[in-house]
This record gives C-alpha cells, structure tokens and sequence, in this order.
C-alpha cells in the first residue's frame, strides 16, 4: 500500500513473515494496524474462541461469529477489507512440541498479543532461543503497554518479577475461611469436586482439613474418633457419595453447610480465637430468611444487587439439578465439566455456595458480579486503549524491520498524564537486560527454597518446574553427582514420582540442572532447606528468583529515572508500571502444595485474549 | 425517560461487561444516550466512530461530502476496495453499522458548511476530522454555543494531534476559555515554558508547519506530489522556525520525512484517544488539564500541551491574533 512509508521500507515489510500470537483485543487491531502499514505476510495463532464479552472491543468479531475459533475470523473479517494480503491463521496453542525452535526462526518477527503469562513467558523463551525479535504487550483497563524484546539487547520478558498470583492456605479454605475470596476457591473447588475432571482432583479441597496443625491437638483427635464415620470416609469420595445420592441438593446443602460444619466445630481449637461458624440446616432457611439492602444506585444491573439467603439456596438448588443434567449428559464424551465464569450455571452454583459459607462464618456476601470479577479475574478491557497499545506495536515492528532498532522504546500507555502531560510515555533508552535474570543472563540460576523431606519429585516437576518455572519438558540433573532424576520422554512409576526430594540425594546447597528440550533453556535451581512442620501457612517450596531480591533489596535509581525523563529528574507521579492482560490462567492452582488459588480449574489449554 | 427505561439490559450488561467493570454503569447509561457526530471520514475519524460504536453510544452519524481514493483504504477500515469512487461516509455505513447493532448509525453526504448552524444542536459530540484549520475553528465556535462536547484530530501521515474543548471548561472559570484557534495561533516568545518543553519536543512545530501546509493547499502533502511537496515544506519549516525564532537544530528534518497521507497506525492513536476522551468526558470527575495532544511520531510519545483564550491578558505576551493567548499548565 502506497502513502505513507517510503518504497524502500514498504518493499521490507511486503518481504516480512510476522507471526502474531494471540486474535484478542491487542491481536485484532495489531493485525489491521499491520495490513495498514503494509505487512503482507502473517500468521495469526490462537486457541480461543469467540465470546460475546469480546465483542465490545475485538472488533473483527459479531455476534453471529460468537463460538468461533478467533483466529480464522480475525482472518476472514482483514481479507474483506483487504483482499491482497496473506493471511495463516493457527486454531491452536502456541505451546506445543511441534511448534519448536525452528518454526519460529521461519518469523522476520513475532508480535506477543497475549492475555496469559505462561504463554508470555514461553514465546519470550522461543524467541530467545531462535533469535528473533519480540514485541510484547499488553493491556489493563485504561493502561498498557509495549516493549521490544531482543536477545542481548534488551530486557527479555523474565528480567522482572511478576507478580505472584494471590494463594491461599489449604486450611484457610477448607477450615477457617474469613474473607469473601476464601468462600469463592471454596465453591469453585467443590464444583471441581462434584463435577470436574477426575485425573486432576488430586487431594480433597473442600472437606474439612483434619492436618490442620491448629487442629491437631487433643480435641482434634477426640473429634477425629467421634466423628470419623462423616469426617473421613466421605471426604475420600465426594464424587461418588453426590453420584450415589443424585446429586440430591438437600441432601448436599446438609452435608456441606451443616454436617461438615457441625465437624469442623467439633477441632474446638480452631475457635479459640475465631468466631466459630453456625451450622445451617436446609429446612431452617425459610426461617432465616432476611431482607437484603442493596446498593440502590446500581440496581441496574440485575446482577449487582445481593441476594437473600433464601435467594441463595434457590438458586444452588436449581443451578445443582442443571449442572447434573449437563454432567450426566457429557458422561459418553468429556465424562467431566469445565468450570467456566460465562456458564450461567456454574457461576450460580459459585455464586450461592459462596454466600451460604459467607452466611456460615459470618463474612460479607458478594453480588453475583463481584463473585464474578473474583472467581474469573476478570482484567477489565476496552477498545481504545487496546488500539493505541497495538498501534505502538506496530510502529516498533515498522522500526525493527526498517533496520532502526535503536528507536524503538518501551512506551506506556497511561490513564492520566505524568507530570510532562504524556498520555503516551516513552522510555528514555531501550532497557538492557538484567544479570541477574535466570533465563537471559549467562548466569541463568534461580533460588528454590524447599522442604526437601516433603516436596515429591512428582510435585517438584508439576508445580515447580512447570507451573512456577513455566518450562514444558524438563529434564533434570543433579549437578554434583550428574544424575538425572527426570526426563520428559520417560515414563515413571508412581512410587517413584512420590518420593521426597531428599531421597534423591537433594540437600541444601545442591544444585539442579534444568533443561527444557522445547524452549531450549537451561538454568540451575540452587536448593535452600526450609522445614514446614508445624507451619499453618507455609507452602512447601518458594520460588526465589534472583532478580526479585535484588528488587526488594535496592531499588535502582537509574530504572526509576528511565521512564522518559529527558531531563533526569526524578517524579513520583511517573511510576508507570508492567501491566498484564492477565487472566483466569494466572491464577493456576497448585492443588499438591497445600494451598489454593483463586481459579481452581484444572485448565490444560492456555487461553488467549 | 423513566429510571426504567433507562436501565442497562440484561444483553448489554453481558456485551457490555468488561468495560461497565472499569467505568460503571452510570457511565455506560450515559453513553447509551450519547448522540455523536462525525464530520470527515477519514482514518482518524473511522477509528472514532469503531470504537464509539463498540462502546455503545446512542447514535454516531458519519458526514462526509468526498468519495472514496485509493489512498483512503490505506488507513480507513470501513472501507472495501469497492467502495472507490462512492461517498465516504455512504460507504463506511455497512462496516460502522455492523460492529454494533444496538447503536444508530447513518451517513450525511453533506458539507459542515451547509447546516443551518441550529442542526449542530442535535449532538452531545461533534468530531471534526480532515478539515480546513479555518473550518475547524468555525465548528469549535458553534459547539461552544449550544455546549457540544468538541473533539478534532488528524493523521498526517505518521504525525497526529487532536484537540479538545469541552464546555464544561468555560463554566469553571468565565475569563478563560480554551479554542481551537488559540492552539492554532500560538505566539512563540521566550518568556513562554513552551519554548524551554520545545528542546524535547518539537511536535508543536510540525503540527503549526502541517495545519499552515493544509490551510494554504487546501490539502495535505501527499506521496503523489512528493518532490513538490517536501519543497514546500521545507519552505514552511523555515519559516515557522524563523517566526518562533528557534534554532535550526531544533526541528531535525526527519520530522517531516513521512507526514504524507494518513498513517493507520497513528489514526488508532488518535482516534483511541479522541473515543477514551468522550467517555472520560461522561464520568462526573472528570477534568481535563489538557486540550492539544501532540503525537511525536519518532519517539511514539502522547503529549499534552494547554492553549487557553483569555480576555484579560495576565501574561506579557504581545497578543496575537484574537484575543491573547496564555499557556497555563506548563
């Protein structure tokens, strides 16, 4: 396309294969703004399909395209206005073994248009290990941002820390819950429970937790022999008592807000300090039944508006008989339910489970939309600020391919001006990479402090490795001794997978090599022995990545003062910061490590926005 | 209208969803009874009616009075290839309806100049793209009259500004009011901050160079006449900098190396902001410290500047045009 650019650049772009990864709200105006520019060559992944809460901002997408693969239509709407441009759209996940190393090099460019970090972080680990350069962005709200990532040049998206998604202690959430979130891993939990897939249960996350160390003295024991007809041999098979007894909503209301209740009052110590909860009985409802006040201003919107515990325990009773119907009649396919914030039922069945346990322990009820934003972390998301973000994408990769790298900056897109009145703020220089980052350093190593006598190889590879680590297929050895005591290729037996880390030789002060065969990436995990006997609220293992200490430890003057500070002074009002289109996939469960996440749903497939 | 009727449904709250959770119900209701007008339906202006109409305004109406060229579909996304030849906003209709059934959308082949000035007060918004600078300020005037919510923006070539004047401003305070034409005519001296901001960032220098460039071709530089037009443009960057009294080295030619036709990429900028800036206008806090915002191209950096009309002069500025202009919020 004529107009703008001059032939010379227009004649690299037209060359250019650039893969956009992710049809989103940042991917849909990436790929218009690329086609205006002039790119004719790209290809578009993304495993998503179509919602009608898209529809406000991703305006490649109608309504009548809602269930469709975002990619394909993203394709189709750009070839309507845009015939001659070559568009492949992928309907899949970009983390895949197929798609290695070498298929990235086939790119002049990737564009990140994610919504998730654990896609973020993977395509950063590709491109690094392919050489090609990175432009990643994302939205929040009003704000976001741009930024180039080049191996060596640059800072690669691992350089800072992210922040740590919120986790919750096991026996906060099964025993003594005492804020409205806690209520909502609660129910979205026992969804799983009652209804998700069988193979990733795990242990049990809704019954009460009899390893509670609080609970652990004399009265808990004594609760442990009076009680353990209810106590014990049910939290083993939820799923089969609610299928023996049809998922009979009386029946599951007194065994969840009475029965486990009444046990959970029984570990008196709990209630020492604590207000203790008051069992519920389904016949007593009618006569608990209260008027609730709600915000008048909002009633609007329906969903806003509290409920009643009668409205509550309706709606678990009618959302239950759905979802078993729905369960019953996926049993000769999925054989499972996917726990999803935009199924009407599921969010009923959160909704009112998690006011009838709010009720229980005395803690604030939510409207509907607020156990919305909260079970599905929901990132609020607009058309404007999608556009501007993606239009600065574009002008880097314009700049990139034009041979002028040096242009190219992190820019932020900000709510309100800074104290210069740039709603569009550059940074003043291209951010260098951080020594200390463990994926992009020559000195790639992370910190992990660990109960080794308690972590399995099996949760060390799960929850570690993969879900904290973000690599794919690891394999692991031991540096001292050069054993390797994982490969992704093997299969092991169970009894083995179940084995603490110490009894592999893992002690303080050793160091585990890891290389991930898919992403190419190597790094060293130096161990620090931590023991959790006893601890309520510690988890087995922490993450400590060396760049995280040194951002708590001092601050760097100099990156505080690179956000677009021509002059070198220093202004608070200029503390722009990384924002994340992140979303449920963020917030993954560690099921094995004794503490639970807010989206509790076992999810394989990594979303895209 | 009833407090009923005027309630968010249960369909909107779900297409509605992810952005009444950033600026609430009140303002989507607001919104929903937003009446907009769109004068010249170029890249910018497209991207103002998409993102309004996805947003779910009450109505956008799209004037334009020119047809469709081949250089329009470059940066215009509401046009097909078969739209060349056809009125602009006639052929935006199909693609602006589509993104948003709950909005009223429609075309006026018209000209800003032939409304009977009274028919500006149908709207809550006027957006003037791709007009004379003199035009501008023309509508800017009527929209202060009747208390239209004024926006105006353009792309040339990768360069953009867009400007702001809500009537609320000129309520707050009755001496000042902010204009189109104060931007447009600034008074370079050295008592002002901008010329200490200046050694930053030139952009106002290339945005006087361009609005002078439109107002005295009737056009703006294009590709087509690329060796006449870097010509004249270096002519106007010669002066501009002579009457600013600035050094050369000020304004690096490269500013001025692809300011031809319109860029897409800098209409989503331009018309992001525009569309982000009617709905800000709609929450009650709203307040606008700003109302020129200049895209610098080269650093991809958003800056606002304040151009104010007072009547009584407080600064030395020797008054330029009409009335004096002072520079607030420096």
């Amino acid at each position: 396309m004529a107009g703008v650019l001059s032939s010379s650049v227009l004649s690299v772009l037209e060359k250019s294969q650039i893969l956009l990864v992710g049809a989103g709200g940042i991917g849909c105006e990436v790929l218009k703004c690329l086609v205006q520019s002039g790119f004719k060559n790209i290809e578009v992944i993304d495993m998503d399909t179509i919602d009608v809460s898209n529809l406000n901002r991703q305006f490649l997408f109608r309504k009548e395209h809602v269930g469709k693969p975002k990619s394909e239509v993203a394709k189709d709407s750009i070839l309507q206005h845009y015939p001659d441009v070559f568009i492949k759209a992928h309907f899949r996940s970009i983390i895949d073994s197929d798609l290695g190393v070498s298929w990235f090099k086939q790119f002049a460019l990737v564009i990140n248009a994610l919504d998730n970090v654990a896609a973020r972080v993977h395509v950063n680990r590709m491109c690094l290990a392919a050489e090609i350069p990175l432009l990643e962005s994302g939205t929040h709200g009003y704000e976001g941002q741009a930024e180039l990532i080049i191996k060596g040049l640059t800072k690669c998206y691992e350089c800072e820390p992210k922040e740590k998604p919120r986790t919750f202690p096991s026996c906060t959430i099964r025993n003594t819950p005492s804020e409205p979130i806690h209520c909502i891993v609660w129910s979205k939990n026992l969804f799983n429970q009652l209804f998700g897939e069988e193979d990733q249960l795990g242990e049990d996350s809704v019954s009460p937790d009899t390893a509670d160390p609080e609970a652990s003295g004399g009265a808990a024991n004594a609760a442990l022999a009076t009680n353990a007809g209810d106590g014990l041999i049910t939290r083993k098979s939820t799923r089969e008592w609610a299928k023996e007894c049809n998922y009979d909503p009386p029946k599951l209301f007194h065994k969840f807000f009475h029965e486990d209740i009444q046990y959970l009052l029984s570990l008196h110590d709990l209630w020492n300090k604590r207000k203790p909860p008051k069992p519920l009985k389904f016949e007593d409802v009618s006569a608990l039944d209260e008027q609730v006040t709600s915000n008048e201003n909002d009633i609007c919107l329906k969903d806003q508006r509290l409920w009643s515990l009668r409205e509550n325990v309706d709606v678990f009773c009618e959302s239950l008989k759905k979802l078993r119907e729905k369960f019953i009649s996926v049993q000769d396919t999925e054989k499972f339910l996917i726990w999803d914030k935009d199924d009407k039922n599921a969010m009923d069945f959160v909704t009112s489970c998690s006011n009838i346990r709010s009720f229980i322990f005395d803690i604030a009820r939510k409207s509907r939309y607020d156990i919305k934003s909260m079970a599905g972390n929901i990132i609020p998301a607009i058309a404007t600020a999608n556009a501007m973000v993606a239009s600065l994408v574009v002008f880097q990769a314009v700049n990139v391919l034009s041979g002028n790298v040096k242009a190219c900056r992190t820019v932020y897109v900000r709510r309100e001006p800074n104290h210069k009145g740039e709603i569009l703020a550059p940074e003043r220089d291209l951010l260098p990479p951080k020594p200390t980052c463990f994926i992009c350093s020559s000195n790639p190593e992370v910190t992990l402090s660990v109960d080794v006598k308690k972590l399995t190889l099996k949760q060390f590879d799960e929850d570690v490795l993969k879900k904290s680590l973000n690599v794919i297929e690891p394999e692991v050895t031991l540096s001292e001794t050069s054993k390797i005591i994982l490969t992704s290729e093997d299969e092991y037996e169970d009894e083995y997978l179940n084995r603490p880390l110490s009894e592999f030789g893992v002690k303080e002060g050793t160091l585990v090599y890891v290389d991930d065969f898919l992403q190419t990436c190597k790094f060293y995990i130096k161990i620090t022995e931590r023991n959790v006997e006893g601890e309520r609220e510690a988890s087995l293992f922490e993450v400590i990545r060396h760049a995280d200490i040194k951002a708590t430890q001092d601050k760097d003057p100099k990156e505080a003062a690179t956000n677009g500070h021509a002059d070198g002074e220093l202004n608070e009002d200029d503390d722009v910061v990384m924002v994340e289109n992140g979303d449920d996939n963020d917030l993954q469960t560690c099921r094995k490590r004794k503490s639970e996440v807010i989206d509790g749903v076992p999810d394989k497939k990594v979303k895209i926005l | 209208m009833s407090v009923d009727q005027n309630c968010i449904t249960e369909e909107e709250a779900e297409l509605y969803d992810r952005q009444i959770r950033l600026w609430g119900a009140n303002v989507q209701r607001s919104l929903r009874n937003l009446k907009v007008l769109v004068i010249g339906l170029n890249g910018v202006a497209a991207e103002v009616c998409k993102n309004l109409i996805l947003s779910g305004v009450h109505s956008v109406t799209m004037m334009d009075n020119g047809n469709v060229s081949k250089e329009d579909l470059t940066s215009q996304y509401l046009l097909y290839p078969e739209s060349i030849g056809q009125n602009r906003a006639q052929a935006s209709l199909k693609a602006a309806q589509v993104l948003n059934p709950n909005v009223k959308v429609s075309a006026d082949t018209s000209s800003p100049l032939d409304k009977p000035i009274s028919y500006y007060s149908n709207f809550d918004v006027l957006c003037v793209t791709k007009q004379l600078p003199a035009v501008v300020v023309c509508l800017n005037d009527i929209c202060k009259l009747y208390s239209i919510k004024f926006f105006s923006g353009d792309s040339f070539g990768m360069f953009g500004y867009l400007f702001e004047d809500l009537p609320d401003q000129k309520s707050e305070n009755n001496e000042l009011c902010s204009s189109f034409s104060s931007a447009l005519n600034h008074q370079w001296t050295p008592k002002t901050s901008l010329k200490k901001r200046k050694l930053e960032d030139p952009s106002y220098l290339v945005f006087k160079i361009l609005t002078d460039f439109r107002s005295s071709n009737c056009r703006d530089p294009s590709r087509s006449f690329e060796e006449n037009d870097k010509r004249v443009l270096s002519d106007l960057r010669n002066s501009v900098l002579k009457s600013f009294n600035v050094e050369d080295d000020i304004l690096p030619e490269e500013y001025l190396e692809n300011v031809f036709g319109e860029y897409g990429p800098t209409c989503s900028v331009i018309g992001g902001m525009i569309a982000q800036l009617v709905v800000k206008s709609l929450s009650t806090d709203s307040s606008t410290s700003y109302n020129l915002h200049l895209f610098n191209h080269l650093r991809c950096q958003l800056t606002g500047m304040n151009f104010i009309l007072s009547s009584q002069s407080k600064d030395i500025i020797p008054p330029p045009v009409e009335g004096s202009v002072v520079e607030l919020e420096e």
